[in-house]
């Protein structure tokens, strides 16, 4: 991919994303992750039904008139997404493949962040850390890192969801909201979630293909696994085969939910066919439920 | 295997072809994880291992072309088979082996006995004549055919086996020798051989039978018989039966040899043949050696040699293999992408 295709290509998801997270999740996202600590915001004057707590004595005395203190919440977090590069993303039966729609969630993110005035730092991963980009602000670093999310060429092809989150949960240290980008073929992790998701506000995203739940009857395929790379005659057409596939598919899918919501952490199954406005926006308000 | 036998071809360098295939086939098993178009899966975790009977048929489409391709360079190296035919022109000879069956060839001063060796050195020399006629006859104090004039010498080989084979003591004991020489040439009168031989073996004197040695060996020069003859038995005493007890087994004592030389001498110079003593078996096999030399066959081998192309077996198998793996391409086994 040439820097003129590159940008060209940032460019279309920014537009795409940004929209997104300005209108309609901006709203959302700001309630969904809510900052610890309250900072005093400004001062008003008193309306009936305030907490009398609050009054700011000084300038009710200069005033005369009663006033109270607003606080707001602190906000300033600290967003890092963790992103799957490994070749298993490579796949799509549909409109988009699942490492699309990865790097288009992830630009999704990032900009909801930093209209809330968050960082964003992203983590690469597959089943060693591919590259750590540290949380920072500014729409310049959402750009470099949906740059690099496009131009990236993995070291390695298989994944693994324990390594990156020891590696995150020893390298983070301040509490921050933490996504987990990946199709989670991958299993125990389930440990590392859970030190994780004690300190952090932890998000799986499990993005899969329809056709990953499901093989279609399609006769004979000649197929190779993306990750160790070995040709397999795969046939379809008997029920044996498809079943294996559900049934272990079905298998992931449920360590992967039994595993999150153990941990206490939040979690989201996206389909690659399905637009993920809705899910996501339904997420984010049950979330600030 | 009969069929591998006896192949030549016609055009070998075609074989030249096949460290190509079968390099070309090697090179293609090594890549065969990226050379064909294939899908790519985020995993086979669930599914790799399953299989069914045509998943597992998926590879076969390169195996049948391979198998074709071998074939068909085989067939193109044209294998022939050669049938090899021997056509022999031997003027043979008729020879009839004459053999003592008295009591007396059972004297051993040849070691185990004197007919043993003689039956043993015999059957060497038959196993010599390739393209003659043989014939056995046998004689003690009567004579009779044991074998006539044959090319299957194995026959005669089986009547000269030194353990089984000719035995003493089935006919009347004796030394007719001009009854077995007259037996001989009866065999030998209807010849149209262009040489005649009779070669009599013998260890004593004619002492029955009521044709004398020399008129039979008269009749022997009339049909232009050649008469061998060899006397067997060491000179001075043997360790030979003397008597049969009454239950019939030969009872041994030292007799003295007693060879009429001076007959069997006259016999052989009277046809033209030639009189020989053995003394022990190496002597006997050196007499039989000579009267081979002296009594050569003129053979003439031409050697016929016919091809008949195997080609066709390794043509069809080829091309059988190529429409089967195009067919089960097409149908069976058409696999996307």
């Amino acid at each position: 991919m040439d820097t003129a295709e590159l940008l060209k290509k940032v460019r279309k998801i920014e537009i795409k994303t940004k929209g997104l997270s300005k209108h309609i999740f901006s709203g959302e996202y700001h309630s969904a992750f809510k900052g610890r600590g309250m900072s005093f915001s400004e001062v008003r004057s008193y309306q009936y039904g305030d907490d009398v707590r609050n009054i700011d004595w000084n300038v009710t005395a200069r005033t005369g008139e009663p006033h109270i203190k607003v606080f707001e919440e602190e906000r300033e977090l600290t967003v890092i997404i963790l992103v799957d590069v490994s070749k298993s993303a490579f796949f799509g039966t549909g409109e988009q493949m699942k490492n699309e729609m990865i790097t288009e969630l992830c630009a999704v993110l990032s900009f909801s962040a930093i209209n809330n005035n968050d960082k964003v730092g992203v983590l690469f991963f597959s089943d060693q850390v591919e590259k750590f980009i540290p949380p920072k602000k500014g729409k310049q670093h959402i750009l470099r890192i949906i740059r690099e999310l496009l131009d990236f060429k993995p070291d390695s092809q298989h994944t693994n969801v324990s390594m990156a989150l020891e590696y995150f949960n020893n390298v983070v240290k301040k509490r921050c909201i933490c996504f987990i980008l990946s199709d989670f073929i991958a299993d125990g992790y389930d440990t590392a979630l859970r030190i994780a998701a004690r300190r952090h506000d932890v998000i799986g995203m499990h993005i899969y293909d329809p056709k990953e739940k499901e093989l279609p009857n399609v006769g004979l395929i000649r197929v190779v696994d993306a990750e160790t790379g070995k040709l397999h005659y795969l046939d379809t057409s008997s029920a044996k085969v498809r079943d294996a596939q559900k049934n272990w598919f079905n298998k992931n899918h449920s360590y992967f939910k039994s595993a999150f919501a153990k941990s206490g952490a939040g979690l989201i199954s996206l389909a690659t066919d399905v637009p993920y406005t809705s899910a996501l926006l339904n997420f984010f308000k049950n979330r600030s439920k | 295997m009969s069929f591998f036998n006896n192949i030549q071809f016609v055009h070998p360098w075609f074989f030249l072809i096949l460290p190509l295939i079968i390099g070309g086939f090697a090179w293609l098993y090594m890549r065969r994880n990226t050379y064909f178009p294939r899908l790519s899966m985020s995993t086979l975790q669930g599914v790799g291992d399953v299989s069914t009977l045509r998943s597992k048929m998926g590879i076969l489409t390169p195996i049948l072309r391979f198998a074709s391709l071998i074939a068909l360079t085989i067939a193109m190296a044209r294998p022939q088979a050669i049938l090899q035919e021997e056509e022999v022109k031997a003027e043979g000879i008729d020879i009839v082996l004459v053999m003592d069956l008295s009591s007396s060839m059972l004297a051993q001063d040849f070691k185990p006995d004197r007919l043993w060796v003689s039956k043993a050195v015999a059957g060497d020399f038959v196993k010599g004549r390739k393209y003659d006629r043989i014939g056995l006859v046998a004689f003690a104090g009567e004579a009779y055919t044991q074998a006539p004039l044959t090319t299957d010498h194995s026959v005669i080989l089986d009547f000269l086996n030194p353990e089984a084979g000719l035995q003493c003591g089935r006919l009347t004991d004796g030394t007719a020798i001009g009854m077995g020489l007259a037996t001989a040439v009866n065999r030998l009168e209807d010849s149209k051989a262009k040489s005649k031989v009779v070669i009599l073996l013998t260890d004593g004197e004619n002492n029955t039978g009521y044709v004398k040695p020399l008129s039979a060996a008269e009749i022997a020069r009339k049909f232009n018989v050649k008469v061998y003859t060899i006397g067997v038995g060491t000179i001075g005493d043997a360790y030979a039966p003397v008597t049969r007890t009454a239950s019939g087994q030969f009872r041994f004592g030292i007799s003295k040899v007693n060879i009429d030389e001076k007959l069997l001498n006259e016999i052989s110079t009277m046809t033209q043949g030639k009189y020989f003593r053995a003394t022990n078996a190496e002597s006997l096999q050196q007499i039989y050696a000579s009267i081979d030399k002296l009594e050569k066959t003129e053979i003439d081998v031409s050697i016929l040699k016919r091809y008949k192309d195997k080609f066709f077996p390794f043509a069809l198998i080829g091309l059988l293999c190529l429409f089967l793996e195009m067919i089960l391409k097409y149908t069976l086994l058409r696999s996307i992408p």
